[in-house]
């Protein structure tokens, strides 16, 4: 035996290992294996890659139905209740918990995805100069692209930011694209006032306004659904009509004047490109078509701003749609909202209306106006007719079938969880089309985020708090209520004072724009959302004989702190930042 | 005992050589039997003249044959057994009766990438033989194991034929990145090991301590399973055939109430909620006599009372386990073959009306084949090439049949009895029809979709290779071998599903139950349409490995050096590699003095490189104080050996709902088509419709966990075998978990890969205790009691710090259960109060259960969540096994159980009418509205019936539902029969065993009034079986 030959064989094997005891000795075996993934390099470094990370950032823009656990926004106003039992609304705000997990796509989702957005449009702010242009691009067009995408992007960051405005209050504002292993504290915990959160988005409305697409070239086929200038100039509209508003007046520094003047520049601008729609004559279909009208296939001029969306199909409006249809119920308006409509001849069902809108209740229901010809046993006939565009009640012929909620019916079956809690079912947004050939139906259905018809209430209201009742007031709204199928003017149905007009505004607001997420911001805003989000939803029942009930659906809680919402816990445990008062 | 096949394998071939040396001149031939204590014959002892190398081995009879000196001593020994030395002294006919070594046998142990003597082991090693799993009729490897390994933690959840798997865990659960489970390998190579023929397997060793594992690095934090399949022996051959006959049934079996008493039921729940009534007092009636068998023809069909399982389910399902082997070898190679065919049955009857006769009943078969050859190429070169081949053929229903949601069962679990029958006949004009029932709400009818919804078959083909060359070097220095592996596994899996849609029929016109125009149908009877899927995995291993073993005098020197790398892949997705060295050095003085030191440096694909590799060293001492001079003179202690280990170990597996997350050091940008769209745009090619965002901020210096294990062991033997045991004591810390960033606010505006922000602790202890003895010559019995321990806590998984301390994760066990509290059932009073908390779940009424507001914020809502019971692995297990033996009989009985372990049933299992399903016996002692309050807060055992949702406050997780999982089962029980040696050997036989084993006789638990085992997680899966099995062994 060889005694050197064990030694070079033992020092030939140290050397092994100990070369290879460094890790680069191992070579590239444990490489990921090339794959097709792409890297923030190559987003940024292309420009027909940085359009698609653009147009993701329009992804983010939400739509009403199914929003929150299967139920809507409007479900947690007095305007409706969900018939989901366990879900959404129904669990959370309307019994008054805020911190409810079945309404988390609306409590905390909405922070988390604001945030994830802005992420995305400071990304592309602070990236894009460093994109070459794409070969198939003219130096020109590719600056102006360039300069509409920052234009885009800094109005989709202030829409967030006023998204989370309205339920948390002024939030911190992050202007940066932010390193996640960084400081992510400093200068962010400390909450901006309310002066300071509006003056950030009205500015950057304003700057980045000129840059965006004209309305013209906005309004080319491949193009419908861009955010142009008129959006800009809508939302700030509506911005300055909130500030305005009693809720923020004093913190905002904003006045009826500005919100009014805001609104009448919109018109006077960009009046010629928007109108309310009245295909179909008016009435029922003009108010639904508003709707189920595309501006790009069916030249729908009163949608500005909306969240566009492929034809929709059973699948999507199953949800809400009566169970005696093979629908589950979802969205069921309440009797609130049905007392809140005129009646045909434009003169009010009922003696008096509050700030809310709503008339006045007393021992559950509202006292009778008695010259209009409303009766309870009656109470569906002759209304305005933008109830039946809205709302399906016992006896209507819709779909498949007549809507029957008497018990044991097609509408109300024994052990069917779904059926109506009020008696009624949802119409607006609920194309019958769809229902054909056993529901094998199409139709488009956008979701409308800021429409011609807010702009002229938002005109009236601001209008009529500076000036009082007058015939801008009169004709806006008369240009509202002849389309939607009332026959009567506004001028002839009373003496209005500052104050009654206030209300009848706020309830023509409230029914013209039913379903489409304002009631829940407009009560608070009027500084009456106590009234309004605490009192009983009200249904009816309908007995085998026809006869019609009145009945308390479900009662409501809403108390002061309700205006906003609580910050996220798991977001003040983080950052210890100061929550919104009472929460 | 332990007859240990590589000593008996080195003692034949040391003889061998002898005996050939040996000469026969000038002698006197000496013929004897040697038998053992009981009797029977021992074969391939050796018998050596002393001071000559002339010597023999005894044959299959125990006999020999020897020439030696008229004076000569002979030296008889064999493993496991005194060596004696006798006189021959003129004899020719000698009988020798060797006694077993009371001493621990000279038994190897198989550690990672080696073996050991089991002296010389210090690490925390428990090893399981053959000899044992067989004592269980499980045809599935990881369910034999149950109770057989102290620190092993089996969970079995569903019995379903073929998906029958139990869960493992080595010590409890110390991670929370992923489940926990243990490394498996099969001969070296990671493999699934459960359909691997229980009767090809040598061994199973269980490696639980860093000493024993860090030879497996980043991978081998959460144990390691070694299975090692039989090999060749240098004898004739030996031919083994075993039948195995098996009936299964399952170990509980759920029982509703039947339709009159679920529609008392049901009104009540109706009438709590008020809901309208469904059923009048004449129905009620009905359903009376219905149950009492006094209706028929139309009232049958109106109001039925249907046992959905006595339609579908049969009592017990036979199946069947043969298998043959054939064992052997020569100097030039050696041999193992085998063959089984292995039929499991379901308990669901073939109700298939195909018309082809394909069933629908779920199935598994599988056909395995292994040969382990060992060639002797040259004095040091071996190589061996394993082959081991399996098809598995799966059939069943077109239904759901995860292991967490098995449709037939349910359906059978949630199909109303009283609402619809299972069929009628009908008829259309002049065809008779057979309608299946249903209604709006129960449009499926599970024997409709038995018999017509078609049904799948799926054949998995598993081929695993090993090729392996062991090369000795002693020519350069004594002691060196060199050993390479290869490695080649593919599988390969088709899964061809037939399925077609059926309709089912409700009656809406009672007073034409004959007329297929009086019934209301849902859905449509379609034709049989198929689908396909199939997937292919393919592994490639190789390992190079450097051994040196010698011993100098009294200084015991081993050392191993290894290098291995794994390549797999599955289907097209991204490979997964390993790579890494080995290394152990072991040395020994005279026995009793230990030391080890084992190093894993290896590094995994899932991260950055410079992040890839880790070093995990551990250092492990023992003291064998019985080989000590100052112990000899105690004649009770035979054996005490004293072990301590601490080392480091790895784990790079993080999942997310059971997903394995990959490459976290990478930033993901997601690329979606139909993102956005403008105008009426829906052109797929247009760019406007594709999105892309980021979908995950990197973490950059993503790594793996790190455990750092610690183990005091004591191994002892008291009088001669009477007492042997061993206990071990471990503590455990982990760091560098992989866990979600719960800390950074989320104005950041990224989800952030996981970073190695957790830590946790796990300390344990495990007892293992043997009691062997022999009474008189024909009866001997033994008693064996194991314990484990293992308890972990979370120490860190970011949690903020002014989270509310009852909703922290933080200081309790991993997969602890959180729920509500309950303080009873709500009353009268409390509602009278107006104080009682509003719950976000729903209105409470009187006899709904009374929810903690913990956070005193007024509602009762996920926020007042907070722990409740224990997690679902057991901290504690027991096993007691009873064994005896008189003269060819023997019984071997064993106890397991499992405590401080909670469960949470599915939905199915505990609540009524959810979902408007059904009722159970248990909720007959409801909260009963009828009767006074004093009475239910004395006697309801569930709150008040609700219907459907309204049910959903008091079915949240909480307290009041959450089950003690502790059980004791009569795990196995084997009672055999040795046919005796003259009566078989006629034949040719030279052993005969029938045998009748059973597992899963008999379980105590705190589950009765459920009906369900309790393991399972719930009633809507597969059962867990009962297993009643006869058995033959024959070896030629």
């Amino acid at each position: 035996m060889n005694i050197n030959k064990l030694y070079t064989f033992v020092a030939s094997m140290a050397v092994a290992f100990t070369m290879t005891s460094c890790e680069d000795a191992f070579g590239d075996f444990l490489n990921k294996e090339p794959s097709n993934e792409l890297t923030e390099e190559q987003v940024f470094s292309d420009w027909s890659l940085l359009r698609q990370f653009h147009w993701d950032t329009y992804a983010f823009l939400r739509e009403g139905p199914l929003r929150i656990g299967n139920s809507w926004l409007d479900a947690a106003t007095d305007l409706a209740e969900t018939s989901y039992g366990t879900g959404g609304t129904r669990t959370s705000f309307n019994i008054g918990n805020y911190y409810a997990s079945s309404a988390s796509d609306e409590l905390t989702g909405t922070w988390e995805s604001r945030y994830r957005a802005i992420r995305k449009c400071n990304m592309l702010l602070e990236r894009i100069d460093k994109v070459p242009k794409l070969s198939t691009l003219s130096q020109e067009e590719y600056e102006t692209e360039k300069a509409t995408f920052k234009a885009e992007a800094r109005f989709f960051r202030a829409y967030f930011y006023w998204e989370m405005f309205l339920r948390y209050g002024p939030v911190p504002i992050v202007k940066e694209v932010l390193d996640p292993d960084g400081d992510l504290l400093s200068g962010y915990t400390t909450r901006p006032s309310i002066n300071e959160f509006i003056n950030f988005i009205l500015t950057e409305l304003n700057e980045c306004q000129s840059n965006l697409l004209t309305y013209e070239a906005s309004t080319v086929a491949s193009e419908y659904g861009r955010v142009n200038q008129p959006i800009a100039a809508a939302l700030k509209s509506r911005i300055l009509l909130y500030m305005a508003s009693p809720r923020f007046a004093s913190e905002s520094g904003i006045t009826w004047t500005q919100a009014r003047d805001a609104a009448k520049s919109f018109i006077e601008t960009y009046g010629n490109y928007y109108s309310l729609v009245t295909e179909n004559n008016q009435g029922l279909g003009a108010y639904n078509n508003a709707w189920y009208f595309t501006p790009y296939q069916d030249n729908n001029k009163e949608t500005i701003f909306f969240r566009n969306k492929l034809a929709i199909s059973w699948g999507d409006i199953s949800s809400d749609t009566p169970v005696g249809e093979g629908g589950s119920g979802g969205l069921c308006p309440s009797q609130n909202l049905v007392d809140m409509y005129d009646m045909a001849d434009g003169s009010a069902p009922f003696a008096n209306y509050d700030a809310t809108g709503a008339p006045v209740y007393s021992g559950g229901k509202p006292s009778i106006n008695l010259g209009s010809g409303y009766s309870d046993a009656n109470m569906w006939a002759d209304r305005d007719p933008r109830l039946a565009a809205t709302v399906l009640y016992h006896g209507v012929s819709w779909g498949n079938g007549v809507i029957n909620v008497i018990q044991g019916q097609r509408d109300n079956p024994l052990g069917n969880q779904n059926a109506t809690p009020t008696g009624y079912y949802l119409r607006k947004y609920i194309p019958a089309t769809i229902l054909l050939n056993e529901h094998a139906g199409t139709a488009r259905r956008l979701w409308k985020i800021i429409g011609y018809a807010e702009i002229l209430l938002n005109y009236a209201e601001a209008e009529n708090e500076v000036n009082g009742p007058s015939e801008t007031v009169y004709g806006l709204l008369d240009q509202i209520r002849h389309r939607g199928g009332i026959y009567g003017n506004v001028a002839d149905r009373q003496t209005w004072t500052k104050e009654t007009m206030r209300n009848f505004i706020h309830k023509e607001r409230t029914v013209e724009l039913v379903f489409e997420e304002h009631r829940w911001w407009d009560v608070r805003r009027w500084g009456v959302a106590v009234e309004a989000l605490s009192r009983p939803i009200y249904g009816v029942n309908v007995a085998s004989d026809g006869s019609i009930t009145r009945k308390v659906a479900q009662n409501r809680v809403f108390e002061e702190k309700m205006y906003l919402y609580p910050i996220p816990e798991t977001e003040v445990w983080k950052t210890s930042i100061e929550n919104n008062k009472g929460w | 005992m332990n007859k240990n096949i590589l000593h008996k394998l080195f003692l034949l071939v040391g003889m061998m050589l002898i005996s050939i040396g040996a000469s026969a001149q000038g002698k006197v031939t000496v013929t004897g039997t040697i038998v053992d204590s009981q009797g029977e014959t021992i074969i391939g002892a050796s018998i050596l003249e002393v001071g000559t190398t002339n010597g023999t081995v005894s044959d299959f009879d125990g006999n020999f044959k020897l020439e030696v000196k008229p004076n000569a001593q002979l030296r008889i020994s064999y493993v496991g057994y005194n060596t004696q030395t006798i006189s021959v002294a003129g004899k020719t006919k000698i009988e020798v009766t060797l006694k077993e070594d009371s001493e621990v046998i000279q038994e190897v142990v198989v550690v990672g990438y080696g073996a050991q003597k089991k002296e010389s082991v210090i690490g925390a090693i428990s090893q399981v033989s053959s000899k044992d799993l067989l004592q269980t009729p499980a045809a599935n490897v990881s369910q034999a194991l149950a109770g057989k390994v102290p620190g092993l933690v089996t969970t079995q959840t569903g019995g379903a034929p073929g998906a029958d798997d139990a869960k493992l865990n080595i010590r409890g659960r110390a991670t929370f990145a992923g489940d926990g489970s243990p490394l498996v390998l099969v001969d070296g190579i990671e493999r699934e090991f459960s359909q691997i023929a229980p009767d090809d397997i040598e061994t199973i060793s269980v490696l639980k301590d860093a000493s024993a594992t860090a030879v497996y690095g980043v991978r081998g934090a959460n144990g390691v399973l070694l299975i090692t399949t039989k090999r060749g022996k240098e004898q004739k051959p030996e031919v083994s055939l075993t039948a195995n006959f098996q009936f299964q049934s399952p170990t509980r079996k759920p029982k509703y109430l039947n339709s009159y008493e679920s529609v008392l039921l049901l009104e009540e729940a109706l009438s709590n909620d008020g809901l309208a009534s469904q059923y009048t007092a004449a129905d009620i009636e009905m359903y009376r006599k219905s149950v009492n068998g006094e209706l028929s023809g139309i009232d049958a069909m109106v109001y039925p009372n249907v046992d959905w399982y006595d339609e579908v389910i049969k009592s017990s399902a036979p199946a069947q386990r043969y298998n043959v082997s054939v064992r052997g070898g020569t100097r030039r190679m050696r041999y193992y073959a085998s063959g089984e065919y292995y039929n499991q049955s379901s308990l669901i009857k073939n109700l298939s009306q195909d018309q082809y006769d394909n069933s629908s009943s779920p199935g598994y078969r599988r056909y395995a084949f292994r040969a382990n050859m060992d060639f002797f190429m040259t004095k040091d070169l071996t190589l061996s090439v394993n082959f081991g081949t399996r098809f598995e053929e799966r059939k069943g229903s077109n239904t759901d049949e995860s292991s967490t949601n098995y449709a037939i069962f349910r359906y059978l679990n949630h199909t109303p009895g009283w609402i619809f029958p299972v069929y009628t006949i009908a008829h259309n004009g002049d065809t008779e029809m057979t309608l299946y029932g249903g209604n709006s709400i129960y449009q499926d009818n599970v024997v409709a979709a038995l018999a017509k919804a078609g049904y799948y078959k799926g054949t998995n083909t598993i081929n695993e290779t090993n090729f392996i060359l062991n090369y000795d070097m002693g020519w350069l220095t004594e002691g060196l071998s060199v050993r390479a592996m290869a490695s080649f596994d593919y599988d390969s899996y088709y899964r061809k599903l037939f399925g077609a849609t059926y309709a089912t029929y409700e009656l809406n016109d009672r007073a034409n139950p004959d007329n297929y125009y009086s019934y209301n149908k849902f859905n449509t009877d379609g034709e049989l349409g198929y689908s396909q899927s199939s997937s292919t995995t393919y592994k490639l291993y190789l390992e190079a490995q450097v051994n040196y073993a010698r011993k100098f005098g009294n200084h015991d020197v081993t050392a191993m050096v290894l290098y291995n790398q794994n390549d797999y892949h599955y289907n097209s997705d991204l490979r997964k590699r390993y790579q890494g060295i080995v290394g152990r050095v072991t040395y020994s003085y005279a026995d009793k003095y230990l030391a080890e030191f084992n190093m894993g440096y290896n590094g995994s694909e899932n991260f950055a490189k410079g992040k890839r590799f880790g070093f995990f060293p551990a250092f492990s001492l023992g003291w064998r104080l019985t080989q000590e001079d100052f112990m000899k003179g105690i004649e009770w202690l035979n054996n005490l050996k004293i072990r301590a280990s601490y080392g480091q170990v790895g784990n790079d597996i993080y999942s997310v709902n059971g997903v394995i997350q990959r490459f976290l050091y990478e930033e993901k940008w997601s690329q979606i088509s139909g993102d956005y769209y403008f105008g009426s745009s829906t052109n797929s090619g247009d760019a406007h419709n594709k999105g892309i965002y980021e979908a995950q901020y990197p973490n950059y210096g993503v790594t793996w966990e790190r455990a750092h294990k610690f183990n005091l062991g004591i191994e002892f033997g008291l009088w001669n075998g009477l007492l042997n045991g061993n206990i071990d004591l471990f503590y455990e810390k982990r760091n560098d978990i992989l866990t979600t960033y719960l800390s950074r606010p989320e104005w950041v505006g990224v989800v952030m890969a996981a970073g190695n922000l957790g830590e946790t602790k796990n300390k344990g202890l495990e007892i293992e205790l043997k009691h062997f003895n022999r009474i008189g010559k024909d009866f001997n019995y033994n008693v064996g009691l194991t314990f484990s321990h293992a308890k972990n806590e979370i120490v860190n998984m970011d949690e903020p710090a002014i989270k509310d301390a009852w909703r922290k994760q933080t200081g309790h066990a991993i997969g602890q259960y959180f729920g509500l509290i309950s303080d009873g059932f709500v009353t009268e009073s409390d509602i009278a109060s107006g104080s009682l908390p509003v719950s976000t779940f729903g209105e409470v009424k009187a006899g709904d259960l009374k929810y903690r507001d913990i956070n005193n914020d007024g509602f009762i809502d996920d926020r007042d969540v907070t722990y409740v019971g224990y997690s679902d692995i057991p901290e504690n297990t027991y096993a007691l096994t009873l064994g005896a033996g008189w003269k060819e009989w023997g019984i071997n009985i064993m106890f397991q159980g499992v405590d401080h372990v909670s469960r949470y049933y599915d939905s199915d299992a505990m609540f009524a009418f959810v979902d408007n399903g059904k009722v159970k016996n248990v909720h007959q002692s409801r909260w009963n509205p009828n009767e006074s309050e004093a009475y239910n807060l004395a006697n309801a055992s569930y709150p008040l019936l609700h219907y459907g949702s309204n049910g959903n406050h008091n079915q949240r997780q909480n307290s009041f539902f959450i089950k003690n999982g502790a059980f004791i089962r009569l795990k196995n029980v084997e009672l055999f029969y040795n046919v005796p040696a003259k009566w078989i050997q006629k034949v040719g036989m030279s052993s005969c065993r029938l045998y009748i084993n059973a597992n899963n006789l008999v379980t105590w638990d705190h589950l009765d009034d459920l009906n369900i085992d309790p393991e399972s997680n719930g009633s809507n899966r597969y059962p867990i079986m009962k297993t009643v099995n006869f058995g033959l062994n024959v070896v030629f």
